[in-house]
């Protein structure tokens, strides 16, 4: 094979990089840290993608079976099932062969020279493995806790997935932007990335070993091999059993088209008796080179002029999808208009007018990187049609910032020093100033550390309201969390319990995404017998996303912002809290400014 | 040693020592950062910096190992086992037992024995799945709460049980393939025999390998191929083929509608829109 022949990509592995480019078009993502939020991951790509990669923009199959049996107490997960079907039943493990990125992955592994190890009766019976963990991680875990303990805990994701490590983790980390993310990583991720990399080696050295012993995803499809449209099928009237095709093969096969087959067409090199192609139904997509006869070759020139014209739309559709989920996407437009269009400089001169217009001195002087955050926070205020937030609140009693208002939100700002009675956990009398104890901010407004929170009103479950300006002298912790994540479930007893512990000088939020699962927030939180306790649950605003756009809440979760008694942020990050932390916390927000006496 | 062998068994050190160190780095920086947080509940097990430090010094082996694969590329150097045909014990005792128009007391025997360590191997293999059955059908074993201490019970409990299942059945597989080449080795020597005796009554010819035959329109199976149908894929019932896949398209497209209307298409959309980062394995 000359140099030529080498480095040109045969029709399957162009088809490869043109799936895996399709289900990660979202190119920007890997530039910005951030992950696709369009509507496009309503749809399961067919092969192995995780959701979390920064350029997927469709959802995972294998996660959504699992979320999707974690929900089964509550709702039937006819899509996933609907689609599973569907692509079972036209590819099988065509996927696996044609369509998977991770697939792709494993074979360039697979590439690099070393000596190989071979495939034996031992690995065949090996290829068994992946149904026990299909049972047992996929199906069995998630179903059990689900059902049992109404908590979504997808097993295979959670603890063994490389994709997951490899595409989520790593592809959002890589990214400086998301440096602060590391603080999330502990025991669970140190697991993965070792198994992560054992695989990793043992592909260099044994033909796709994840496909061949470990996926769950190829053991569903495999289930449709015998009966799906397109893949490789074999005449028995031609086959003369002499078994080249399965002694070639890299996979663990018993014969062409079995359980193990992914359908490559390898084996059509190698039959002698022009036995195998590769067929959708009963057209043949791809006969064995070479070997037509004349009888066949105007049915092999049309079949070219056919896949050139596919080719041609295929590509077309591909610059179309890069172009859409780059640059005109809603979500992706929506997204690059709240990056900061206001200057740090403008913000600051409306800081000093508003105070100026008040009579108290200028604020203190801030340094740019504070105000940069606060620009941004204006700008999606502004983007996201609520009312403009300026800045710092100002002398007692007046406050000249108007507060971002949600779906129900109630009278723009309320003055400090007035007693709305709201949800519990936030109410009685808060004066903004005891004793010469100023808990009024001149902080710029934003999200980052030091910044003061914009205010907000949201109503809570039990039918009262929840306004962050009631709570200036109490130290505030709201968390972002989702029915769907098993870490925000098992903290929020976390934070009720710190309610308790500090009664009356802390104030806690529990926010659940505007995008809501299964069973809604209300529905999850009566089943779980937490419309008892004292900690607020509130739900998001639907069409502006409004606070967890204030508080720069992303698209992971679970999330806490703690803020001092002024309303400033002295803590804002992704990632589980402990008890331990929550209290350090507490204390570090009090030393800085402590209750009044 | 040839020079392609020595550059194979070093690019395979490369890997693994890349593997070893990457490996070794990520649980330093664990255990460092959990002493950390021992101390101070806010610190970070992990940090970018934490990771950049101990990532650089891999660094040269990292890059070093891609020019390694590139150099292996440009010169063409591979494995040339690892493209050859794998010799399948079965496929081949299938070819020859198919000539064998009488299986002689020894060949029956060997069948017998294959047959009889399949039976055990499985019957052994679902016996060590029954503990597994019996740990995960226990709810107790999963409470709800430390998700790391049910984890790392299901390692301790099950994966032992596993692990015994595939050695029963790979022992019985390495016994069976035994008897697959005593067995081939048998009908081999009866063959011979034939052959020498000159009846050639209890043999079949050998397959033909080469191409199709231009003349004849249909190609006409020897005896010995029809007889060596286990190498060959049933072609199966092609009706109920098709209708089982216009049934099964149709119950897919009826459970995707029925999907969309129950809210479970959006339920998809909002896991994979808002992640949960330990649910991927972030934490």
């Amino acid at each position: 094979m000359n140099w030529r022949q080498r480095c040109c990509p045969g029709t399957r592995r162009l088809v490869q990089l043109y799936s895996a480019l399709l289900y990660n078009a979202h190119l920007r993502g890997f530039i910005d840290g951030e992950i696709y939020v369009g509507r496009a991951k309503t749809v399961c790509v067919p092969g192995f993608n995780c959701y979390s990669c920064p350029g997927a923009i469709g959802a995972c199959p294998l996660g959504s079976i699992q979320n999707a049996l974690a929900a089964a107490g509550h709702q039937a997960g006819w899509y996933v099932l609907g689609i599973i079907l569907l692509y079972g039943v036209i590819l099988g493990r065509t996927i696996c062969g044609w369509l998977c990125p991770l697939g792709l992955i494993q074979e360039l592994l697979h590439k690099i020279p070393t000596p190989k190890i071979r495939k034996s009766r031992i690995t065949r019976v090996l290829s068994w493995l992946k149904y026990i963990l299909l049972a047992v991680f996929a199906v069995a875990i998630p179903l059990w806790y689900g059902l049992r303990h109404n908590m979504p805990l997808p097993g295979f994701c959670k603890y063994i997935c490389p994709a997951g490590t490899f595409e989520g983790a790593i592809g959002l980390l890589a990214n400086p932007v998301n440096s602060e993310k590391f603080s999330m990583l502990g025991i669970l991720f140190t697991r993965k990335f070792i198994i992560m990399l054992l695989i990793g080696l043992l592909c260099v050295f044994c033909y796709r070993t994840f496909c061949r012993f470990i996926c769950p995803l190829g053991a569903i499809y495999g289930l449709f091999n015998s009966f799906n449209v397109i893949g490789v099928k074999v005449d028995s009237s031609r086959c003369s059993g002499c078994g080249s095709c399965v002694c070639s093969c890299g996979m663990d096969v018993r014969h062409v088209g079995d359980h193990e087959c992914i359908n490559c067409g390898r084996c059509m090199e190698v039959c002698t008796r022009n036995a195998i192609s590769i067929k959708a139904g009963s057209f043949t997509l791809k006969a064995p080179a070479d070997k037509t006869d004349s009888l066949n070759r105007d049915q092999d020139i049309n079949r070219k002029h056919v896949f050139r014209i596919i080719w041609s739309a295929a590509l077309v559709f591909l610059c179309a999808a890069l172009l859409w989920f780059n640059f005109l996407d809603p979500s992706v437009r929506k997204r690059s208009a709240a990056k900061p269009s206001v200057t740090p400089d403008e913000v600051m001169n409306e800081v000093s007018e508003g105070e100026a217009e008040n009579g108290i001195s200028p604020a203190a002087e801030n340094s740019s990187e504070k105000t940069t955050g606060a620009s941004s926070n204006t700008a999606a205020e502004i983007s996201t049609g609520t009312s403009a937030g300026t800045s710092a609140e100002t002398s007692a009693g007046t406050s000249a910032g108007t507060s971002a208002e949600t779906s129900a939100g109630t009278s723009a700002g309320t003055s400090a020093g007035t007693s709305a009675e709201t949800s519990a956990g936030t109410s009685a009398e808060i004066p903004a100033e005891k004793a010469g104890v100023s808990f009024e901010s001149s902080a710029p407004v934003g999200y980052e550390i030091g910044q003061q929170l914009a205010d907000f009103t949201t109503p809570t479950f039990d039918g009262g309201e929840f306004h962050l300006a009631d709570t200036r002298g109490k130290i505030v912790f709201i968390n972002f969390w989702g029915t769907y994540c098993t870490p925000c479930v098992q903290e929020l007893p976390d934070f009720e319990a710190l309610l308790h512990e500090h009664e009356g000088e802390v104030a806690v939020i529990a926010v659940h995404s505007s995008m809501t699962g299964e069973i809604e927030p209300q529905d999850y939180v009566k089943s779980k017998g937490w419309d008892k306790w004292t900690l607020p649950f509130a739900l998001d605003d639907e069409e502006e996303d409004t606070i967890f756009t204030i508080a720069n809440g992303g698209s992971t979760l679970p999330q806490t912002i703690v803020l001092n008694r002024r309303g400033e942020v002295v803590y804002n990050r992704v990632g589980s809290v402990t008890p331990e932390m929550l209290e350090v916390l507490y204390k570090q927000a009090d030393a800085e400014i402590p209750a009044a006496p | 040693m040839t020079e392609k062998k020595l550059y194979l068994i070093v690019q395979s050190v490369v890997c693994v020592l890349l593997v070893i160190l990457l490996a070794a780095s990520a649980v330093s920086i664990y255990r460092e950062g959990k002493a950390r947080k021992a101390e101070d509940p806010m610190e970070s097990i992990y940090t970018a910096e934490k990771a950049a430090e101990k990532f650089r010094p891999i660094a040269p082996l990292f890059f070093g190992s891609f020019g390694l694969t590139a150099a292996g590329w440009i010169l063409a150097v591979k494995d040339d086992n690892a493209e050859k045909p794998v010799r399948d014990t079965e496929l081949a005792r299938n070819l020859i037992v198919a000539r064998v128009v009488d299986p002689g007391e020894q060949m029956k025997e060997e069948q017998r024995r294959q047959k009889k360590l399949r039976r055990v191997g499985r019957v052994l293999f679902l016996l060590c799945l029954v503990p597994v059955i019996i740990y995960v059908a226990n709810g107790e074993h999963f409470p709800g709460g430390s998700l790391e201490e049910m984890a790392a019970a299901l390692a301790a409990h099950i994966f032992p049980w596993i692990i015994l299942g595939f050695g029963c059945l790979i022992v019985s597989t390495v016994l069976q393939e035994k008897s697959m080449l005593r067995e081939t080795a048998a009908a081999q020597a009866q063959i011979k025999a034939e052959k020498e005796s000159g009846s050639q009554s209890g043999i079949r010819p050998e397959p033909k390998a080469d191409g199709i035959e231009k003349d004849s329109e249909t190609e006409k199976k020897s005896e010995t191929e029809k007889n060596s149908t286990k190498n060959c894929p049933q072609a199966g019932n092609p009706k109920a083929k098709r209708t089982l896949r216009i049934v099964l398209t149709i119950a897919a497209v009826v459970f995707i509608v029925l999907g969309v209307m129950n809210g479970s298409a959006k339920a998809v959309f909002t896991k994979a829109a808002n992640i949960c980062t330990e649910c991927i394995g972030l934490g």
